[in-house]
């Protein structure tokens, strides 16, 4: 019965092969409707955006004004984002080269130094402790140009014994220098990682600043492209009012609109991320010369990609959201005269 | 396909019925004062008075530009009042409108402006698309125009071209508004023909003009508007009852 229907039909018409026939190409029309009528309303939304897209790059003149402000606009909270992110994952790679230097007083014994030195090695906050002693010291200094004759000079070694410390990342360390400080051998304990934190607090406090920023901005492009989206409006009203004489829905004529929005979203989105971009290149050699000062490696980094993915959709929604304020109510209010 | 339920009563109901229509605008003038006619489908009519009369505000009633202050109008056999505002773009496409001023997208071309009502009514472009715009304008005979834009036309051609466009969705109804104000004689005439033609072919149309000679040369019902008032309504346009 599968195989070649119509022969069999032709030669034997009583057969009741029809219904089945009837039934399947019904259910494939409705389906093929369906299916239809999805991508009518897809190729809508294409040929909308797509036309769009050809009208902004014909008025470029005015388009591109509003891609770069939205660009600028988005820039700054985008860069300082990047500043602060930069700031948070350097800081825990220089954290790890902190370091406590404990100065004997002078003339104290070498032996008693190692004694502290291997009691320190068992506290739970250390990762690592060494010793170096006044000779070591010295010996380190004479390969100091100009130290050399100086040494010389001085005869007898005047250096203390230091034991040097590394705390483990993460702990609050004043109560170990407390410790450290009331050990009567102790001149002095320094603390290399001050500087350290109050970097990092700055950091916390611009990431806090680009947040803030941000959100102000996000306003600054609503308004934007709300205004750009309002003003297109006013200049196509006679447009506007024809369509609805011919029966266009208020939906249908704001389309255009939203997707111009979401176009000036996109392209401002796209040129904050080139902004930043160059941006971190520009400032790369000077904060690698900086990273150098402190015996690092650190290199400045730009927005990843998964940052680069949020930039775009947050232009891509603050345009939407920014021209649907904008012609909400407005194409509502035209009627043809 | 258009009335496939309930065929048989709407057949008989005609496509446009005024019952007590009264119109007043806020600024004081009452536009249209107590009108009542019938259209039956498949009727060309005629609606004549002086500029003023109220021509135009009977014929954006039947369009829903504008809402009436009092009374009944009743179009397709549905009542416009029932409508709610977002249903008034689908009560427009049933409508086939003609303004004296044409009221094209002068930046489209000729075929982009009557592919408009088909492209809102969300048909997809292609083959189908471009075989019915070039139907259009076959019919109005500005096929060999299709690429040019509107500004570039004559008088007479922008016109016919706002009759594609308004023909191009197949409205049961086409309302044209004063359609040869700005012609002369025999490109007024050669409109006219048009209406009769599509007419002929199913449509019932309402012209307003004050142009009497050759609306009375055409032998088709009129009605008359004085000061907002009906003083004449041929006998196959009275409401019935």
């Amino acid at each position: 019965m599968k195989r070649s229907n119509q022969p069999v039909n032709r030669r034997h018409p009583r057969r009741p092969v029809k219904p089945p026939v009837q039934a399947a190409p019904a259910t494939r029309a409705e389906r093929s409707s369906l299916r239809r009528r999805l991508r009518a309303y897809g190729d809508i939304h294409l040929q909308t955006a797509r036309e769009t897209l050809q009208r902004l790059v014909r008025l470029r003149h005015v388009s591109l004004l509003t891609s770069v402000v939205i660009g600028l606009t988005l820039a700054l909270p985008a860069g300082l984002y990047v500043l602060a992110d930069n700031v948070q994952t350097l800081l825990p790679d220089w954290r790890a080269d902190a370091q406590l230097s404990v100065f004997f007083k002078p003339g104290t014994d070498l032996e008693r130094a190692r004694d502290r030195l291997r009691e320190w090695e068992r506290r739970p906050e250390l990762i690592r402790a060494e010793l170096i002693t006044p000779d070591d010291a010295l010996a380190q200094m004479r390969q100091l140009p100009g130290f050399d004759a100086a040494i010389a000079a001085l005869g007898e070694n005047p250096l203390p014994p230091v034991v040097v410390l590394w705390p483990k990342l993460d702990r609050e360390l004043q109560p170990l220098v407390a410790d450290l400080q009331r050990v009567a051998e102790v001149d002095r304990v320094q603390l290399d990682r001050e500087w350290l934190e109050r970097l990092l607090a700055l950091g916390v406090l611009v990431g806090r600043l680009a947040r803030l920023v941000g959100i102000l901005f996000a306003v600054a492009v609503l308004v934007v492209v709300g205004n750009t989206i309002r003003m297109e409006v006013q200049n196509r009203r006679s447009e506007i009012e024809i369509i609805k004489l011919v029966g266009g829905t208020d939906r249908f004529i704001q389309r255009p609109f939203l997707y111009a929005g979401i176009w000036y979203g996109l392209s401002g989105a796209l040129l904050a991320w080139f902004i930043v971009q160059v941006s971190v290149v520009v400032m790369s050699g000077p904060v690698g010369r900086l990273a150098a000062l402190y015996h690092s490696e650190a290199r400045l980094h730009g927005l990843d990609f998964g940052q680069f993915v949020f930039l775009i959709l947050a232009g891509v929604g603050l345009g939407g959201m920014g021209a649907y304020w904008a012609v909400r109510g407005q194409i509502r209010a035209i009627e043809p005269p | 396909m258009a009335g496939d339920p309930g065929a048989a009563p709407t057949a008989a109901s005609p496509i446009v019925r005024f019952v007590s229509v009264s119109k007043r605008y806020d600024h004081g003038g009452e536009a249209l004062k107590d009108v009542s006619f019938a259209l039956p489908r498949g009727q060309m009519a005629f609606l004549t008075g002086r500029s003023g009369a109220g021509k135009s505000t009977l014929l954006r009633l039947i369009a829903l530009l504008e809402r009436p202050s009092r009374g009944q109008v009743q179009v397709c056999g549905a009542q416009l009042a029932q409508l709610a505002r977002r249903q008034i773009p689908y009560h427009r496409r049933r409508v086939g409108l003609i303004f004296q001023d044409h009221r094209l997208l002068a930046d489209r071309t000729v075929f982009e402006n009557v592919a408009l009502p088909l492209i809102i009514a969300g048909r997809p472009a292609g083959e189908e698309m471009a075989r019915r715009v070039r139907a259009a304008l076959d019919q109005v005979s500005l096929l060999h125009r299709e690429t040019a834009c509107p500004p570039t036309l004559s008088g007479g051609e922008q016109q016919r071209v706002g009759i594609a466009r308004a023909i191009v969705g197949k409205p049961e109804l086409l309302l044209a508004d004063e359609p040869t104000g700005n012609l002369d004689p025999a490109l007024s005439r050669d409109i006219m023909d048009l209406f009769r033609r599509l007419n002929a072919a199913g449509t019932s149309v309402l012209v307003a003009s004050h142009d009497l000679t050759l609306i009375r040369s055409l032998g088709k019902p009129m009605l008359v508007l004085e000061d907002g008032e009906l003083s004449h309504v041929d006998e196959a346009l009275k409401p019935a009852g």
